[in-house]
């Protein structure tokens, strides 16, 4: 039963949501409620459906049919609003490769509007993590794993958005890398909602309050961390 | 932050990733020098060619090298963020898809502008044009024609941002839409050159600039439903 309590820390709210691709459906009917101050998992083999269900929780893709709330608003009308409060992480970088990381994270922190004042922000992002070195240069200059750090600093500076969603996170990630995506999750405020897409679920379980596995653009089982063996 | 600083933002970040690399710049000014000097060496091979002609065909001309010059600039417009397919860092700004498209289309018009200047003065040059009417005319023609095949180019690069084929795609879409803008342009232009004829000029000039208008407003209505996956 769903109190009224609960039904208000509802952050995300999908009902019978779907979406095909010409001919092949990629998600089927999901329902799923995720609740502020929670971390998801969404677990699933190649094609399975997670990444096209974490682009249409980010807003980035549309549903075919089903209905969105996000914070109990339907997202119909209101994207560009509720994008404020989202920042999404996917595997291709979003970073200009002619643009230095200055510029890049300056232009995010612009157009994502949950930073007054952007240069300060990232004057304090070089002295906190010491990229002097790097962040007057052009990203297509940097290693893999800095342009991830960026990318990194950019979805979680200087506080995390109000929903981050991650798709396979951990993947090409650096044990610096990885040790400081792994605190940012574990450690997060519990006002935030952190959502994770991997095919991996010995890399995030230990992460997640839940996770959710697709197969074939369906959910078929939720597992509780008390769950996790049974996935095993 | 309005829809107008959003605007101007992605407009910059564009210009700066432009102006950095040059690519497409270098491409569109390459072109139309190439093209205004094959044009100058054709005229050179006629022999007895009237002034009435020569005029004609090189405006004609100018209005042709425009259209390809855009042309080249259409495949550059969604591809810094569509080269690592990746639309979504476009698509995940909290910004409303009606400043994405006016960003994208006055990045256009300045890229193209730039271009224009060079251009127009390597055919004076070559092509021995010289305006009989009002300067000033001359550059209202030039802008709205330039804005409305902007525009047109614009649209048909927000329809074809999931197409795989682009290169085949955005001609078939582009040359239907604007070839009435061409035309009017090019005896716009004909007319204030040649026969100087303001009131023919204005006339012209005014439906250039109706057709960029209301095709601007049917995009930025339909805007969202284009740009979305």
């Amino acid at each position: 039963m769903v109190t009224n309590q609960q039904a208000d820390n509802t952050v995300v709210n999908l009902s019978k949501i779907s979406k095909t691709y010409g001919f092949t459906a990629a998600l089927k009917n999901i329902s799923l409620s995720i609740e502020t101050g929670e971390t998801i998992g969404l677990i699933g083999n190649n094609g399975a459906g997670k990444s096209t269900l974490l682009k249409i929780i980010a807003l980035l893709v549309s549903p075919s049919s089903g209905n969105m709330e996000f914070s109990g608003v339907d997202v119909k009308d209101r994207k560009a609003v509720l994008k404020k409060d989202m920042e999404v992480l996917l595997s291709h970088a979003f970073l200009f490769d002619d643009l230095t990381g200055r510029e890049n994270l300056e232009y995010y922190f612009k157009m994502n509007k949950r930073i007054s004042n952007p240069k300060q922000a990232v004057k304090e992002i070089v002295k906190q993590f010491n990229l002097k070195l790097y962040i007057d240069r052009p990203v297509r200059e940097y290693s893999t794993g800095m342009a991830k750090k960026l990318e990194i600093l950019r979805v979680s500076y200087p506080t995390l958005p109000k929903v981050l969603l991650l798709d396979e996170p951990f993947s090409g990630l650096d044990v610096e890398n990885r040790k400081m995506l792994h605190t940012i999750i574990k450690d997060h405020p519990p006002n935030k909602t952190v959502i994770i897409c991997s095919h991996d679920f010995n890399a995030i379980a230990q992460l997640c309050s839940r996770v959710y596995y697709l197969e074939k653009g369906r959910i078929s089982q939720s597992y509780l961390p008390n769950e996790y063996d049974q996935f095993l | 932050m309005s829809i107008l600083s959003d605007t101007f933002y992605m407009m910059k970040k564009d210009l700066v990733l432009e102006f950095r690399t040059r690519e497409t710049l270098f491409a569109m000014g390459l072109f139309s020098f190439a093209a205004v000097l094959i044009f100058s060496s054709l005229f050179n091979l006629i022999e007895n060619i009237t002034l009435e002609a020569q005029y004609t065909i090189s405006t004609a001309a100018m209005w042709f090298i425009v259209t390809f010059t855009i042309m080249l600039g259409l495949n550059s417009m969604f591809s810094r963020e569509t080269q690592k397919n990746s639309i979504y860092s476009l698509l995940s700004l909290p910004v409303k898809p009606q400043a994405i498209f006016l960003a994208k289309l006055f990045y256009l018009v300045v890229i193209v502008g730039v271009v224009e200047i060079f251009a127009f003065i390597v055919a004076i040059v070559f092509l021995n044009i010289s305006i009989q009417g009002s300067l000033l005319l001359f550059i209202f023609v030039l802008i709205f024609g330039t804005l409305d095949l902007a525009v047109a180019g614009c649209v048909v690069s927000l329809l074809t941002i999931y197409a795989k084929s682009k290169t085949l795609a955005i001609p078939i879409l582009f040359f239907p839409l604007i070839l009435p803008s061409i035309i009017i342009a090019a005896d716009a232009t004909r007319n204030l050159t040649f026969y100087y004829d303001p009131t023919a000029v204005i006339t012209n000039a005014l439906i250039l600039f109706l057709h960029a208008v209301i095709i601007s407003v049917l995009t930025l209505l339909l805007v969202e439903d284009l740009i979305s996956e």
